[in-house]
């Protein structure tokens, strides 16, 4: 007789389906998948005391409040891991510095050492947190990105290196800061040539949501806690209408786009009203009340009707030519979508063209006559400079 | 008549009892053993109720639970004021006077242990996601709890505090300079800690030990040592800042950690 054959609705792994739970990630094997209506997929529990096999190493997880991660390691098998989160081990255990060449990553206060432990014996990690373990087993080359501070443990053979999310924002204040929304950097944990398991820590309940081809979801930024490294990413702002009044401007958006797999977890501080101001990673813009549809262009093929927004925003990823035409009601014709922009004097998406700068409009005029006497050669170079100006109104767009 | 054994305190009960009446642990369901020998602080279910001394005693919520108490006249509980949640009008509330109290208030500590006394309700929470350790005591039995994890213990239980020895376990043990001391002289009593995070416990037999990060440590049998050690290996030269503390914890007894530990920075 064959053993039945079971897909980890979780993590894809074959299985015979006759354990409780998955042995790569822990999930039960014998609940439905849980799907919320916008189709986020709710992490399913670890049940208490699932075992783990990691190679011939095993991890028993234990708890549901602040879960522990217990390995049994087999003789010559490894974990690494950031030192806060040991919570007990055998004598047995060897542990050593695993150290990485960063010292900007030191400058941001990260731990520049992991430790690394190597069996036999039994070692068992935790984080100070009530959430849940999250399990990710890689296969032979998969890669995925974790939120910094977050890793609990990965065995020995998969690779660590540290990426720069590209995501951060100036933010006025008493003084001026900068935001790094998703962190300063993100951990890439890649396998070698076996199959390897990260655990994270998710603060909170944990949702994924596999994403399609094009697909593309705005998530809060503090929110992210795992990526596959298919998945790409970039700001978003909005500002809502009259948001200025109250001195807060924007909503500040995390923008990924599949294909992959993205994680994110309920609990994640307290958020502030931040009004991005100045420098910025590169970033789309829109005004919540904007509903104009745009259509674009891909493969010859008309795709639509969505926002623009999107459009840029996968353009900024490099997912369509930054030329791609696009187009809305209204528009004389196709134009191409890096010619587009927000105007703020329109309060709406207009067509820019780039022209040599003159002074245009009486404010403008009446600004370079006081300036002119005040940083006179300044000026002078002005007259040399492009800037973007609203094909409708005439005003300045960045 | 048929009883049933706890299996986490060891009292007996009635068969058709849910739940244990000394600890609250359910009946019916296996003590949790991990492959490594830890056992599952038993999760007690809401609404749970526990006798403490002739009073009863309710558990109720399962991320932060509160322990709220019915006092009869003549019972009383002790505890630490900054856990007091909310109580009916009539208890009385007075103050335990502790021998060397003055030597806790240089060490930060609050030196004032709180008591109230029936007839009347009142509840305790710690404002921490946690389990509740329901520990029953019997005479003679004598456990250190770490500082401030103490939620609640029944008039019966005599509280003492010792201090800590050596100055490298002060230093690094996390556990500032004293543990609480509870003992059950006369009479049984019953203690009940609350843990961040989830609670495990293990018998360690006698000159077996395990290292432990310093914040994780709840209780222990006054039996068990404690000692800090400084793993080595993790030295890395220049930006070596991370010397890591462990504490040796040996046997033979009962310790108990907690999952989401008070991390202290070992630097």
């Amino acid at each position: 007789m064959s053993a039945p054959s079971y897909t980890c609705g979780f993590c894809g792994t074959a299985g015979t389906g006759r354990a409780m739970s998955c042995p790569a990630c822990g999930s039960p094997t014998d609940v439905e998948k849980v799907v919320s209506l916008s189709g986020w997929e709710e992490l399913p529990p670890i049940p208490d005391l699932a075992r783990l096999q990691v190679g011939r190493s095993t991890c028993q997880i234990e708890g549901e409040l602040a879960p522990v991660a217990d390995f049994t390691l087999a003789g010559e098998d490894s974990v690494y891991f950031a030192h806060h989160v040991l919570l007990w081990m055998d004598g047995e255990v060897q542990l050593q510095a695993l150290t990485l060449s960063g010292f900007r990553r030191f400058l941001a206060g990260m731990p520049v050492v992991m430790a690394y432990a190597r069996g036999p014996g039994r070692i068992a990690f935790s984080h100070d947190e009530p959430g849940e373990l999250v399990a990710l087993p890689l296969q032979p080359g998969q890669s995925v990105d974790v939120r910094e501070h977050v890793l609990l443990a990965a065995t020995g053979d998969v690779r660590y290196e540290f990426i720069d999310p590209g995501t951060y924002f100036s933010v006025a204040g008493s003084e001026r800061t900068t935001e790094y929304p998703v962190g300063l950097y993100m951990d890439r944990f890649t396998a070698s040539t076996r199959p390897g398991l990260v655990l994270v820590h998710g603060a909170g309940n944990v949702f994924t949501r596999r994403l399609g081809e094009h697909e593309s979801l705005l998530i809060h930024p503090s929110a992210l806690l795992y990526r596959d490294s298919s998945v790409a990413m970039h700001l978003h702002v909005e500002h809502p209408a009259g948001g200025g009044l109250s001195g807060w401007s924007a909503y500040v958006w995390l923008r990924v786009y599949g294909p992959g797999r993205v994680g994110v977890r309920s609990a994640y501080g307290p958020s502030r009203n931040l009004n991005p101001t100045g420098f910025h990673s590169a970033w789309t813009e829109r005004r919540v009340e904007s509903t104009t549809a745009w259509y674009f262009s891909r493969d010859g093929e008309r795709q639509g009707p969505t926002s623009l927004s999107y459009i840029q925003g996968m353009a900024l990823v490099n997912r369509l030519p930054a030329d791609t035409p696009i187009w809305a009601e209204g528009l004389p014709g196709w134009l191409p979508v890096n010619s587009i922009a927000l105007c703020r004097r329109c309060g709406s998406e207009q067509p820019t063209m780039r022209v040599k700068w003159r002074p245009l409009g009486l404010a403008e005029w009446i600004w370079t006559l006081v300036l002119l006497p005040i940083c006179f050669p300044f000026t002078i170079i002005g007259l040399f400079l492009t800037v973007r100006r609203c094909t409708r109104c005439g005003a300045i767009v960045r | 008549m048929e009883r049933l054994r706890c299996d986490w305190c060891e009292s007996t009960n009635p068969t058709n009892a849910p739940s244990c009446r000394s600890c609250g642990a359910p009946l019916h369901d296996a003590t949790r053993v991990t492959d490594s020998g830890w056992r599952e602080a038993p999760r007690i279910r809401d609404m749970t109720e526990i006798q403490f001394g002739q009073s009863a005693l309710r558990v109720e919520g399962e991320i932060v639970p509160v322990a709220e108490i019915a006092l009869v006249e003549g019972d009383s509980v002790f505890f630490e004021h900054h856990v007091l949640l909310w109580k009916d009008d009539p208890v009385a509330l007075s103050v335990l006077a502790l021998q060397g109290g003055m030597r806790r208030a240089f060490a930060g500590m609050p030196f004032v242990i709180s008591v109230a006394h029936g007839p009347g309700r009142i509840a305790f929470s710690r404002d921490a996601t946690g389990e509740l350790v329901v520990l029953p005591l019997h005479p003679g039995l004598e456990i250190d709890a770490r500082e401030h994890a103490f939620l609640l213990a029944s008039h019966h239980v005599s509280y003492s505090f010792v201090r800590i020895q050596g100055l490298r376990n002060i230093l690094f043990g996390g556990q500032g300079m004293f543990l609480d001391r509870f003992v059950a002289p006369h009479q049984p009593g019953v203690l009940m800690l609350h843990g961040y995070g989830n609670v495990l416990e293990r018998r360690l037999g006698p000159g077996e030990s395990i290292l432990v990060e310093p914040g994780a440590f709840l209780y222990k049998d006054a039996a068990v040592t404690m000692n800090v050690e400084q793993v080595a290996g993790l030295g890395v030269g220049f930006f070596g800042g991370v010397g890591m503390n462990l504490v040796r914890i040996t046997g033979p007894g009962r310790v108990g950690i907690q999952s989401m530990y008070v991390h202290h920075n070992t630097e």
